[in-house]
């Protein structure tokens, strides 16, 4: 329990820092973007190509801590009125999923990062490499796969955040 | 076996888990990837899943999502609900049914800077229930007007529902916030005119408010005119993109809560949390819907479904009623956004098709996405306004907000009659 909690907080503080930081960057980029691009006739360069990436990452930093919060919606009114062996079946497959997730972003960026490192492969307007944002992929995959591994093996269904 | 086949037992599996309660989104990429299984390797169907996620993940329009519901939370942490409620009610209170009108109001206003339902009807219910309670408003009238209003949050853009609508089916979204205005007001306006002629007909169902001096009245506007004047007079006028919108939007609500003294960390802190938990949410959904429906399209599902559809040769308007009809069942038992993804890449082939313009069908789905917001069994803004005002029984909620239901499929029906109105702003 006491690994369960640290894993936990660290994804958490993982989400709430890269969420202020991300969150903040896009908001004053596309700012800075928009009023030049109308106010002064000067946009800024690469303005979406580094929103796109910061939308990436946001993503990715999120994922591994939204298994562990259960922030995925589902259907809680038939959820609530299963029996225990059912629930516990759906949230196995739940899990199934997320493994297959996890582990899927962790194949694909272990491919890419040799790849798009030695082409140079970046975004369309400025190049931004993508090869850093698929490690923080491969991290993700191999983050979320403990998370998920770690549910499994307490039983564990962190908090009930619904829908909408 | 035939691709429709592999295709239609992918579809039943994908319900069955979603009755279990298997989480949606891990629901469609284990599907969607056991399902393209059936059509290439491990490693085709694996670049496959990546690329749904790299297109959509880093697509510069879906940036709009985090970014309205950023603003939206900073809005609702920061106390400016309450300035939207004192200025309305400064205008309209007066007038019979003055509380229970300001509450419809207030949560259009809210809607058009938020777009999210249930931030609306926490922010404007948690203000609005104690001062009708206070003034004798009847419960059911009360609760009733307060759950059906925050549902406007999603028809008044900019509104989540329809940017996810948009990028799915690739309409624009622009187009899609001011086709909503039309049929907003006229939502407003409804709920507004009903709740007046109940009052005047019975007073007794809630006490009128107290009177504001001109200056006063005008006075109450400043806040409001500037948070709406840069964050909805930019997106309104067409000048910015959507994304761009949310993201001015943003910068114009930071920088005015820093002018008003609101900003805090803790604001802060609990809106990037909501913020990160519903953009993971809807974002994971809307990968895995995009990753399943790649496999639907190599089945061919759609493409048949239309074809038999044809071959049916009835009625466009009895094949929409039927999605009325199987969207308003969804809605009792299905999360919105769920429901919306989950259907869409079979619905939406088949509307098209038959004619019906992709704009006024999302304008339609999004007032039918509202109605299952306050429709029993699941009415997720019921159960929010119940735990508001838990003296309020949850069925005295429901049978309060019922009048409201006829009247928005009313609204849908005229809408249906007259689709123009939809599209009258374009």
């Amino acid at each position: 329990m006491k690994l369960e909690g640290s894993f936990h907080r660290a994804t958490g503080s993982l989400f709430f820092w890269g969420g202020v930081v991300l969150l903040m960057l896009m908001t004053v980029v596309i700012s800075i973007d928009a009023i030049g691009r109308y106010v002064f006739n000067s946009p800024l360069e690469g303005a979406q190509d580094i929103v796109g990436v910061s939308l990436f990452t946001l993503f990715l930093i999120i994922l591994p801590h939204s298994f562990f919060g259960d922030y995925q919606i589902r259907m809680d009114l038939f959820y609530a009125r299963m029996p225990g062996w059912v629930r516990t079946v759906a949230d196995l497959v739940g899990a199934a999923g997320a493994l297959v997730l996890a582990t899927v972003l962790a194949w694909q960026a272990w491919e890419n990062i040799p790849m798009f490192y030695v082409n140079h492969a970046g975004t369309l307007n400025v190049k931004i490499p993508y090869w850093p944002f698929n490690v923080v992929m491969l991290g993700t995959g191999v983050l979320l796969l403990v998370s998920v591994l770690l549910c499994v093996a307490t039983g564990a269904r962190a908090g009930d955040k619904g829908s909408h | 076996m035939e691709p429709v086949t592999i295709g239609l037992i992918a579809f039943a599996i994908l319900l069955g888990l979603t009755a279990l309660g298997t989480p949606l989104a891990l629901s469609l990429i284990l599907v969607g990837f056991g399902g393209n299984l059936f059509f290439y390797d491990v490693a085709q169907t694996s670049v496959r899943f990546y690329e749904s996620l790299f297109e959509n993940a880093t697509s510069f329009i879906l940036a709009a999502v985090p970014l309205f519901i950023f603003m939206g939370q900073l809005v609702h942490h920061s106390n400016i609900g309450r300035d939207l409620y004192e200025c309305v009610y400064r205008w309209v209170g007066r007038v019979p049914g003055g509380l229970a009108i300001t509450a419809v109001l207030s949560c259009a206003g809210f809607g058009a800077v938020t777009g999210l339902s249930a931030a609306a009807v926490a922010t404007m219910g948690s203000i609005t229930m104690p001062e009708m309670k206070r003034y004798g408003y009847a419960p059911r009238l009360a609760a009733g007007s307060l759950a059906i209003a925050s549902t406007l949050a999603i028809l008044i853009p900019p509104s989540l529902l329809m940017i996810i609508y948009g990028l799915w089916t690739e309409t624009s979204i622009g187009h899609l916030f001011i086709a909503g205005i039309v049929p907003g007001i006229m939502m407003t306006v409804a709920f507004c005119g009903y709740i007046y002629i109940r009052v005047v007909i019975n007073p007794e169902l809630g006490r009128r408010g107290e009177a504001f001096t001109l200056v006063e009245k005008f006075r109450s506007l400043l806040a409001i005119f500037v948070i709406f004047g840069i964050v909805i007079g930019g997106i309104y006028a067409g000048v910015l993109t959507v994304s761009e919108g949310a993201g001015v939007g943003c910068a114009a609500v930071i920088l005015l809560l820093v002018g008003m003294r609101r900003l805090n960390w803790k604001t802060i802190a609990l809106a990037v949390r909501e913020t990160g938990q519903l953009t993971v949410m809807v974002m994971t959904i809307f990968i895995g819907a995009t990753f399943f429906a790649k496999f639907l399209v190599v089945t061919d599902i759609s493409y048949e479904l239309v074809n038999f559809i044809a071959t049916l040769s009835v009625n466009r308007y009895v094949v929409l009623l039927t999605f009325v009809v199987m969207y308003l069942f969804l809605g009792m038992v299905l999360d919105t956004i769920g429901m919306l993804l989950l259907t869409l890449p079979i619905v939406f082939p088949v509307i098209t098709e038959l004619g019906f313009d992709a704009i006024w069908f999302g304008i339609i789905l999004t007032i039918l996405v509202e109605i299952a917001l306050v429709t029993p069994p699941v009415g997720f803004n019921c159960f929010v306004m119940h735990q508001i005002a838990p003296e309020i029984p949850l069925g005295q909620i429901f049978i309060g907000v019922t009048p409201f239901v006829f009247i928005a499929l009313g609204i849908l029906g005229i809408l249906t009659l007259f689709p123009g109105i939809v599209t009258m702003l374009f």
